[in-house]
């Protein structure tokens, strides 16, 4: 059997953390066959924007949203925080001829691109590290090519 | 002796690096007053160094102060500008190498889930020295949330206006 996974985007971000109809009494005998994989940046950003009053929200809803979401759908492995932690960023930031480094990796480490999107592009960055079924590097790259980052 | 942390930010950890694997000889030789590594910093980082080398058997808890401490945040950011805040101090490999085996002084923290909640809590906007509002930019509150993590008692190095004007970070500023 195949667990299919999915990115999590943006806006399915803001639906989990803000909707009122957030799944947080889902019964544990509920089963899935997808896995979410949600850049730990979507989560930093949505935060973000509410911050800045771009996302009609307060920070207690961001704070309730976030906690159900790490109770819930987190802690069910149903979906996967994909994090920037040092493993990621050692074998992630670099271009490597087989254990040697042979310089920077162009699309992330770039001052053309925002911030927001070079972390996106670090966790997505398909290698031997990720894990997870189809190209969700190049599906990122798609959704977030006309929409304007923090 | 309470322990404390200390944060670096961006362009410290990029100065931090450049004596690092220069004239601090990786550790082996003392970190000096240079760009933003103010006395004070120099001081605070050979402290911990210091200890970590003498307590490598015996652990002395009394007397530890704590580590140096950056975002992987900070290692992009120097990545995304890297002509610029390298500036030939030091090369892509030796970054490369401090990341993929940092000394046991220096902790490399993650962005993770447990920043999210932190990093709501800093504030969106900070006001300036002369009355007006600026606004934080979330690379910043990136490292301001990275600190908080650390606890009570961490400081922080920072060089950006903007970050020193935040009213949390007050006595926490090194």
């Amino acid at each position: 059997m195949t667990i299919r996974t999915r990115l999590l985007t943006r806006a399915d971000v803001k639906r989990q953390l803000l909707s009122r109809a957030r799944l947080t009494d889902k019964d544990e005998s509920d089963y899935t066959e997808e896995i979410g994989i949600c850049p730990i940046v979507e989560l930093l950003e949505l935060c973000e924007l509410i911050k800045k009053g771009r996302i009609k929200a307060s920070l207690i809803s961001f704070r309730e949203g976030m906690q159900a979401f790490q109770d819930s759908l987190v802690r069910r492995g149903e979906v996967i925080i994909v994090e920037l932690d040092q493993n990621c960023l050692a074998h992630s930031l670099f271009e490597w001829d087989d254990h040697a480094v042979t310089g920077l990796w162009p699309p992330a480490a770039n001052r053309q691109v925002s911030p927001t999107r070079s972390v996106r592009r670090l966790l997505l960055r398909p290698s031997k590290q990720t894990w997870w079924d189809g190209d969700i590097y190049a599906e990122a790259e798609a959704i977030y090519k006309s929409i304007e980052d923090l | 002796m309470p322990m404390s942390d200390i944060i670096l930010d961006t362009k410290v950890l990029a100065d931090f690096l450049a004596q690092f694997f220069c004239t601090a000889q990786r550790g082996h030789a003392y970190f000096a007053k240079r760009d933003t590594i103010t006395r004070e910093l120099a001081r605070k980082i050979n402290q911990i160094v210091r200890w970590h080398d003498a307590n490598l058997i015996i652990v002395d808890e009394e007397s530890y102060p704590g580590k140096v401490i950056a975002s992987t945040f900070a290692f992009v950011e120097i990545a995304r500008k890297w002509s610029d805040i390298s500036s030939d101090r030091f090369t892509i490999e030796q970054m490369a190498s401090f990341i993929e085996q940092s000394p046991e002084w220096f902790v490399i923290e993650p962005v993770d889930e447990n920043l999210v909640l932190v990093f709501s809590d800093v504030p969106a906007d900070v006001l300036m020295e002369y009355g007006k509002t600026r606004t934080l930019e979330w690379a910043d509150a990136v490292h301001i949330a990275t600190a908080f993590g650390r606890g009570d008692n961490s400081l922080l190095a920072v060089t950006d206006r903007e970050m020193r004007r935040v009213d949390i970070l007050q006595g926490r500023l090194i």
